[in-house]
């Protein structure tokens, strides 16, 4: 047995088109994905909104400017809001059909009300202009209960005028995760491991080749020797194993370590999530490999076949894929290999709890179990008449 | 046109392959399609964010808040409300906020006793989160002003909705003439097309072609009369031929799947021709590829590496806006970014305006890279002829 593990990892090692483009596969992919979304999630961050504001003379043109000043050069730990630009309306119609700035923020002195105006073609910034929107509307609307005050209940007026000085923090944020690097983007990441995991079937597929004596020449020799078939499958799939765990492995530390895309969140669990990925991507392979009398081209087709659509069931495509699936069939989530792979880095990074970690690399081993037997129930005592 | 003919037979023989590609194909691009978001804004509504809420206290203060929120945003129910189900409906940008209003939320306000009255959650740094909070404290901030001025509760939740519904409107200037966006199913299904047209040609068409390199057939085959360079182009039209179809299939697919009338619409006709172009450049590339007739295995890997590469770096999956510059700079040299440009210019997606010169300058363009690819390959297949004899 140990020699057949050793000679079939030689084997492994020597076919070097093989290993390379195992290897470069998620490295390149992840190059890539790394290279697009450099810039991603960036139009979710906060950044001050340029903007140009058009006055009158006045007092109510004052205190807007004032409040303008206060977010646009705010001290401590607020966010800088607008990045203001005061200028006459020509110089700003002229400053929005550009694009330099969202929006155009006018103040009208005589009705006491400030109004917005933004570009049509803009389309794509759509939550800045809300943001500006927002931020007017906040505006008009104090000074609109002040006029308000003036005229239903004048007696209060004071304390009105005192109570807008006040600022309050209605909101609280609440945490749900550990402190992570990980975001949305980086779920990408995961499918891709997911994927290049998922791919070593491709190596499980030849051992079930390789062992079938009427799929190929090399398997219809090796069935004449005395080792047990037992033996020599299982020395082979370890040896695969094996060898395309330290693949994905390399390719694993390359992603998290070079790239950093956050994808080493509790370092041993991941690489244990990654191995157990591989020896479902192998077995899975094998099972696939064992089932019926057609060539190892077709059964590499039906690898892929497989494997695609579950990776894009899981997001390797669509970013919220996960959720969409949730909410039509939920159950899915759990069983589709892919899902439950990226859901494991996923659960490392996010959650103190390892309740939904545990489930499911227990699913994914029992996977690789069911596979691995159901896979000898089909191959073992195949006997040939004439080969 | 023995080899052209050839090429067929061997196509025949790599049939159940190919149908099994061709199925995986479709069925993926009808789900991309169909699960594309409709992204496209043609008058100013201001963004509407889906977000959660839980409502602890429910009283009337906790339901204005909601039905303000409700006024301008989606408000999602989820399966629960635990702690994980809501931080995955976040990572998994189904939801971009949830708001708690924790039990003696009116209370709290009518005390006066401001902060932190209600609790959130939101992705890192989230504008979307950032934006819902602005909202939530202009309305409170309203509220709380007129029980200042002396309103008790119901009144001032009547005279805060007033005020709101009275806001000056926002003024939209429209500067260029804008396309007029429907069929947005039509634009992503060709959109997706670019990444699905790739793999299909590489991972069914290699195989044939590569059919041609095996060493001692390849060797055979040049001892013929046949010259060289009407081996190649034969070669090249099966390819062609092969392409073709498959285009055609698609393009079948759509009109069955989308109705006539969107594929025969001018936009849909420019389309069309769009992704002719694009599948001449696939083809081109996946002659390229077999010249060095690769095994089944790094097939694959490989028609994935660019199917996926390109897709990501040219704005398949993520619109090309969103892109960093640096990254729009690379692709500038990748067909898929020009027949993305394109669909996005036709669309609206984008907001850049549509104008048929540039149509026909980007289609120049990608016409360019047929060209130039398919010059890679008469020249990568002629050095290969010359080493193995």
């Amino acid at each position: 047995m140990i020699q057949i593990f050793v000679n079939s990892f030689k084997c492994l090692l020597r076919n070097k088109i093989n290993a390379f483009w195992i290897l470069l596969f998620p490295i390149a992919l992840g190059t890539m994905f790394y290279i697009a979304f450099s810039n991603l999630g960036k139009d979710e961050d906060i950044n001050p909104i340029p903007v140009a504001i058009v006055c009158e003379e006045g007092e109510f043109n004052d205190s807007f400017c004032e409040v303008v000043d206060t977010v646009s050069d705010p001290d401590g730990e607020d966010t800088q809001i607008l990045e203001p630009t005061y200028c006459d309306s020509d110089e700003a119609m002229q400053l929005l059909s550009t694009s330099k700035i969202v929006g155009i923020l006018t103040v009208n002195e005589e009705d006491t009300k400030v109004t917005l105006t933004i570009s049509g073609n803009m389309t794509k910034d759509t939550l800045n202009q809300s943001i500006l929107e927002s931020f007017v509307n906040q505006f008009n609307l104090s000074s609109t209960i002040i006029m308000d005050t003036i005229k239903n209940h004048p007696e209060n007026l004071q304390t009105v005028m005192d109570a807008t000085e006040l600022t309050y923090n209605y909101e609280k944020e609440v945490k749900l995760t550990r402190d992570t690097k990980a975001d949305t983007y980086t779920q990408y990441f995961y499918n891709l491991i997911a994927m290049a995991a998922l791919y070593s079937a491709m190596g499980g597929v030849m051992v079930a080749v390789n062992n079938q004596g009427n799929l190929s020449t090399l398997a219809a020799r090796k069935n004449m020797s005395s080792t047990k078939k037992s033996k020599a499958i299982v020395g082979e799939l370890l040896a695969t194993t094996i060898f395309e765990f330290l693949l994905n492995l390399i390719a694993f530390i390359y992603l998290a370590f070079i790239l950093k895309v956050g994808v080493a969140e509790r370092l041993p669990l991941a690489i244990l999530t990654l191995y157990v990925s591989v020896m479902l991507g192998v077995t899975g392979g094998f099972f696939l490999g064992s089932i019926g009398k057609k060539g190892k081209d077709f059964k590499a087709g039906m690898v892929f076949a497989v494997t695609m659509p579950l990776c894009f069931l899981s997001g390797l495509m669509v970013g919220n894929m996960r959720i969409i699936v949730d909410s039509v069939f939920p159950l899915f989530n759990k069983i589709n290999p892919a899902a439950l792979i990226s859901d494991s880095f996923y659960c490392l990074s996010m959650y103190e709890s390892y309740t939904r970690f545990t489930q499911n690399i227990i699913t994914l081993v029992l996977y690789s179990v069911v596979f691995t037997v159901g896979g000898f129930l089909i191959t073992r005592r195949a006997k040939y008449a004439s080969l | 046109m023995q080899v052209y003919r050839t090429f067929f037979k061997i196509a025949r023989k790599h049939l159940p392959q190919c149908i099994l590609y061709f199925v995986i194909f479709m069925v993926l691009m009808i789900m991309m399609s169909s699960t594309a978001k409709d992204t496209q804004t043609t008058n100013f509504q201001a963004k509407s964010i889906s977000i959660s809420i839980v409502d602890k206290d429910q009283s009337k203060a906790s339901q204005a808040l909601i039905d303000y929120l409700d006024s301008m945003h989606e408000i999602v129910e989820l399966r629960d409300y635990e702690g994980e189900t809501i931080q995955d409906n976040l990572f998994y940008q189904n939801i971009s906020y949830a708001l708690i209003i924790p039990e003696g939320f009116e209370k709290n306000l009518l005390n006066e006793n401001l902060d932190d009255i209600v609790e959130f959650s939101m992705r890192k740094d989230s504008a979307h989160g950032y934006f819902i909070n602005t909202q939530i404290d202009s309305y409170l901030n309203t509220l709380r002003l007129y029980l200042t001025s002396g309103l008790d509760l119901s009144d001032a939740i009547t005279a805060t909705n007033e005020n709101i519904d009275n806001t000056p409107d926002v003024t939209v200037e429209v500067f260029e003439g804008k396309v007029d966006g429907e069929n947005s199913f039509m634009f992503y299904f060709f959109q997706y097309y670019s990444y699905i047209i790739l793999m299909i040609l590489v991972m069914g068409l290699s195989p044939i072609l590569v059919a041609f390199q095996k060493k001692d057939l390849g060797d055979r085959i040049t001892c013929a009369a046949t010259t060289a360079r009407s081996r190649t182009i034969q070669i090249g039209l099966g390819a062609l031929s092969y392409s073709l179809i498959a285009w055609f299939l698609f393009v079948i697919l759509a009109i069955v799947w989308l109705g006539p009338s969107s594929i025969f619409s001018t936009f849909g006709w420019m389309i069309l021709l769009n992704s002719f172009v694009f599948t001449m450049f696939a083809t081109a590339i996946t002659l390229f590829i077999s010249t060095f007739s690769v095994k089944d295995n790094a097939l694959n890997l490989i028609s994935n590496i660019l199917g996926l590469g390109m897709a990501f770096m040219c704005g398949v999956f993520v619109p090309q806006w969103l892109l960093a510059d640096n990254v729009l700079a690379v692709s500038k040299f990748l067909p898929a970014f020009w027949y993305v440009k394109i669909i996005n210019m036709l669309s609206g997606f984008s907001g850049e305006p549509y104008n048929i010169n540039l149509y026909w300058q980007y289609i120049g363009i990608e016409c360019i890279f047929v060209v130039a690819a398919f010059a890679v390959f008469t020249v990568a297949s002629k050095t290969r002829k010359k080493d193995s004899l």
